[in-house]
């Protein structure tokens, strides 16, 4: 009996040494992120950044580190080769869909791996589809045939990039879209189709609530369907917008088909990847296990404080973050792993026209 | 409207506003007097400090930043002939000379005057269109922007040398340097040494994200200009005594010209109104409009002051412009609104279509604080220009180390790798020989600039339009028109240069095989590029090849000519025949050597050690300074350094000593 508390007596002494181990004060931590400043991911980090300060043990100084050598992919090697073994957690990784998408289409310059990255923090987005009003289209499951009979253009950053899940989404459905490559960013792609040169489109949750609502509200634009929210391993009506369709619910009711198989499945990984969980904060799994619950910790702390979220969500828009190890892991493996079957049939879809 | 204009106006000058106002206009005087920092570099380090701020203090500062770095970016541009940012790109092309003339302080003064009209300017344009300006900005599609990105090109005419050819290869040159990377259309890597190297070969990463603009200006400018002056070991300026009343003598010489102010401050903000064009070529177009539309313009690039006035009016006003797109559709119209707009973001100020309806004030906010830190900017700064000008008097070789070491520091902060620095070298070497034998350099640079343009904007506008529909845009069809023009300006300034260039072509009697040697490179390029990228796709790689093809048909022109033509012909333009004869003459490649060599110090210990370890050796050694001056001079460097690796969280590039030994901040 004694031997039993004094067992239970050293462990609990051993845990709040570890955890007094964790202290930042008056040290500065860095948020390492592989884009330019001003950007989405940038702008992300920077507003999440004084939260984790403020509920990191010892409140350290929290700085965004803007890595831009070799692009995103190139910055991504470079935390990977120069804190991949870290374990004080000074360095954390803030990645974005941009950084995942190279991973699931196996671009020849990766060479992070995400089953070495502990997951600490999760944003994400939904993203909403809308066409030209004078398409004639109200509801995208009844009009079906007459959207599938107009002319179709959508403006594109590139197959490989975030655009994937759009462009496979519109093969899925057997619409005829003429993909314009070139547009530098969704920005681009909205100054396109408000000019009348493509038709059809899509923005993030925040953009299209702050750039493309307006003019829906005033009739220039038609919203036809959401890319969906993940609900309990499902990709669900995105809770913002319960009025549209997700786009699994409208490949079923127009193509007749479930939602499986492996296009289906395909699709959800590009989504899980660049949407529903696209950004992350995470450390080395080299990271010491009380220096992972210290983060982990704090990011729950953060969403728990509705004053910090109502900060956070003002200055990002309605984003959907996620914390907790469990949760976490099965959302980053749902974003960065495939399997075989679907990762071949990206592979050759990748190269079609 | 009128009321909320005013009541914004109270809103900016009373209140804690005016100081971060100020703040910001401070800070943005400092990084646009440093080369490679620019609007984008300034509001980036801001962006930490404006979370959390009050909106309006938060805008004043940001946009205090905006709207001088535009006018002090000229202060380098003038004396040493590097722009201090993008917008100071063609102030160089007289600003410099007129500084070697001994009149730097009127050249800025002009300058600044120009500036500060330029910003009032695209203020008071922004004020005024702000609520109307969605059709003017929609009518510009993807084909009017091609027009747009050709009539930039269609001005190399009217820039370039004597001969049209060197242009146009020099024009292809910067196309293929701007093909590296992703293209566009495909989102293939090309030009990255993929078919030599392995991918992950480091030289093959750094390619692939593209070669960054300010790596190319700086290199292409700055690089021969610093090399030439170090040959030469004299001060910039060929008068010891500046010519006095520079300030008076700038004012007078803005108020003179005050019709091109005008048009060019037109220029700049309807260009800057446009998004996809960016601002990286406004400057060449107003300055060749000024070119084009005055009198007497034989001493344009030899220092003519209204060379200086049309880049430095259209330069400030496209910021103006820039604001329209970005504050109504969120679509930012340059690098720096661009950055603005994600500070915006942060003060929780969405910019967009709403924002006029809902938000005016916070607008007329922005365009206050544009035209009152334009008049802040320009009052401190005409008042430095006389004092700073003195710096034109002093021996361009103990200046040398320092501006070298700024040069490096700049691009190194491009995309903070190594590859900035070598591919810097390696540009600036060949910009040398260009600058040698007449190639114009300015050709390359807009070619650069505007090549991703050209391809993205032909290929959609292929997509998007059938010839029917893009015959009956008004727009382009102006556009056409006055490319048209441009173009045959271009021709009649070269036919005019011809006629000069043979009246003198016996004074140019040159050697002819360093000649060969570099148009036999040239071509070389041209092939390689057309064989690398035969393997990609169509779409990925019609341009380069087209671009490689008439490159080397240019090249093989130029081959015929050079051939065809006795020695003492203007094909054979060799500046080095200018200098020769002055006994002080240093050798071209020691002073190259020079330039470099903290380069390869860097190799071995750091790029943080071994420039402040340059600085002093080059001051003992070769200035023959001493001692206690270039210890003091290498320790103050290296406190700037390590100022600037703090607050921009920066890392230097490390060195061999570094993989070995860990060492403490910032030498690590």
């Amino acid at each position: 009996m004694l031997k039993k508390i004094l067992a239970v007596f050293a462990a609990s002494l051993f845990s709040v040494t570890a955890a007094l181990a964790v202290d930042y004060s008056g040290k500065t931590v860095t948020m390492w992120i592989p884009f330019k400043a001003g950007g989405g991911s940038d702008t992300w980090a920077r507003a999440i950044g004084p939260a984790f300060s403020a509920n990191l043990p010892g409140n350290p100084t929290v700085v965004v580190k803007n890595v831009t050598d070799g692009k995103a992919i190139g910055a991504s090697n470079k935390y990977f080769a120069e804190h991949g073994k870290d374990k004080d957690g000074m360095v954390v990784f803030g990645t974005s869909g941009s950084v995942q998408m190279p991973f699931i289409f196996k671009d020849e310059r990766v060479r992070y791996q995400y089953k070495n990255m502990v997951p600490i923090f999760a944003s994400g987005t939904g993203g909403v589809v809308y066409v030209r009003k004078d398409m004639g289209v109200t509801d995208i499951i009844k009009d079906f045939d007459k959207l599938k009979g107009q002319k179709l253009v959508y403006g594109s950053q590139g197959k490989t990039s975030l655009d994937a899940v759009p462009i496979l989404a519109f093969d899925m459905l057997g619409l005829p879209v003429n993909v314009v490559y070139g547009m530098k960013g969704r920005k681009a792609g909205r100054a396109a189709i408000l000019r009348g040169e493509t038709t059809i489109d899509y923005q993030t949750t925040a953009s299209y609530l702050k750039h493309v609502k307006p003019l829906v509200e005033k009739g220039e634009m038609v919203a036809v369907m959401t890319w969906g929210a993940p609900v309990d391993g499902e990709v669900s009506r995105d809770p913002n917008f319960p009025d549209l369709p997700a786009f699994p619910e409208v490949y079923e009711a127009v193509t007749g088909n479930k939602f499986k198989g492996t296009e289906a499945k395909s699709w959800t990984a590009l989504f899980y990847a660049g949407f529903a969980t696209q950004k992350y904060v995470m450390l080395p799994k080299s990271a010491k296990k009380d220096v992972v619950k210290a983060w982990q910790n704090a990011a729950a702390a953060i969403v728990n404080d509705p004053a910090a979220m109502k900060v956070l969500n003002k200055k990002l828009g309605k984003y959907d973050q996620v914390t907790g190890s469990k949760a976490l892991k099965s959302a980053l493996k749902k974003a960065t792993s495939i399997d075989g079957k679907s990762e071949k049939f990206l592979q050759s879809w990748k190269d079609t026209k | 409207m009128f009321e909320a204009l005013f009541a914004a106006l109270a809103t900016i000058v009373s209140g804690p506003s005016i100081f971060f106002l100020i703040l910001g206009v401070l800070i943005g005087l400092v990084v646009g007097v440093i080369p490679g920092f620019g609007g984008t570099v300034g509001l980036s380090l801001l962006l930490p400090f404006v979370f959390g701020m009050e909106p309006v203090s938060g805008i004043a500062m940001m946009m205090g930043l905006l709207s001088v770095v535009a006018t002090s970016d000229t202060f380098p541009a003038v004396l040493i002939g590097v722009p201090g940012s993008v917008s100071a790109q063609a102030t160089v092309m007289d600003g410099f000379p007129l500084a070697k003339k001994g009149q730097a302080a009127r050249a800025l003064s002009a300058a600044f005057f120009s500036s500060l009209f330029g910003g009032l300017f695209g203020a008071v344009l922004l004020t005024m269109v702000i609520q109307i300006a969605k059709p003017i900005i929609l009518a510009f599609g993807t084909g009017e922007m091609l027009m747009l990105a050709i009539f930039g090109i269609s001005v190399v005419g009217t820039l370039t040398g004597s001969s049209i050819f060197k242009g146009l290869v020099a024009a292809c040159l910067g196309m293929i340097i701007g093909c590296i990377g992703i293209s566009p259309a495909s989102s293939e890597y090309r030009l990255d040494f993929s078919t030599i190297l392995e991918v992950q070969n480091p030289i093959v990463m750094y390619l692939g994200g593209g070669i960054h603009l300010m790596v190319v200006a700086i290199s292409i400018f700055a690089f021969p200009e610093i090399v030439e002056l170090l040959r030469s070991n004299k001060a910039v300026s060929e008068k010891a005594e500046l010519e006095k009343s520079g300030w008076f003598k700038g004012l007078r010489d803005f108020l003179s010209n005050k019709f091109l102010v005008l048009r060019c401050s037109f220029i700049g903000s309807v260009i800057g109104l446009i998004p996809g064009i960016g601002g990286s070529c406004i400057d060449w177009i107003s300055y060749s409009h000024a070119k084009t539309t005055v009198k007497n313009n034989e001493n344009f690039g030899k220092g003519d002051i209204r060379g200086v006035i049309g880049p430095e009016s259209s330069s400030n006003s496209k910021e103006g412009g820039a604001l329209i797109p970005t504050l109504l559709f969120g679509i930012p119209g340059s690098g720096g609104t661009a950055i603005l707009m994600g500070g915006l973001i942060l003060l929780g100020v969405d910019p967009g279509i709403t924002m006029v309806d809902t938000q005016l004030d916070l607008i007329y906010t922005i365009i206050w604080s544009l035209a009152v830190a334009n008049i802040f900017g320009a009052i401190i700064c005409v008042a430095m220009a006389k004092p700073i000008s003195q710096l034109t008097t002093i021996n361009f070789t103990i200046l040398a180390p320092f501006l070298i070491s700024l040069i490096l520091f700049a691009i190194f902060n491009s995309t903070r790798s190594w590859g900035d620095l070598i591919f810097a070298t390696f540009i600036g070497v060949i910009a040398v020989y260009m600058k040698r034998f007449d190639y114009s350099r300015v050709a390359l640079m807009i070619g650069f600039v505007l090549s991703d343009s050209i391809e993205t904007y032909l290929y959609q506008t292929m997509q998007f339009y059938t010839f029917s529909e893009l015959f009956i845009r008004p727009i382009f069809l102006v556009l056409i028109l006055v490319s048209a023009f441009s173009i045959y300006s271009g021709i009649k300034i070269i036919n005019k240069k011809d006629k000069i260039a043979n009246t003198k072509s016996d004074i140019l009697n040159a050697k002819s095989r360093p000649q060969w040697v570099f148009l036999i490179l040239l071509s070389i390029i041209s092939i390689y590029t057309v064989f690398v990228t035969d393997h990609l796709q169509y779409l990925g790689k019609i341009f380069p090849i087209s671009v490689g093809l008439f490159m080397f048909f240019f090249s093989l022109i130029i081959g015929i000519q050079m051939f065809m033509s006795k020695s003492g012909s203007k094909v054979f333009h060799d500046a080095e025949n200018l200098i020769l004869g002055n006994t002080e003459i240093r050798s071209q490649w020691l002073t190259i050597f020079w330039f470099i060599s903290p380069l390869f110090l860097s190799v071995f210990i750091g790029f943080y050690v071994s420039i402040g370890l340059f600085v002093f050796i080059f001051l003992s050694k070769i200035a023959r300074a001493s001692f206690r001056f270039s210890l003091v001079s290498a320790i103050g460097v290296w406190i700037a350094l390590a100022a600037i690796s703090h607050f921009m969280i920066m890392d230097f590039p490390p060195g061999i000593l570094q993989g070995y030994i860990e060492l403490p901040w910032p030498i690590n």
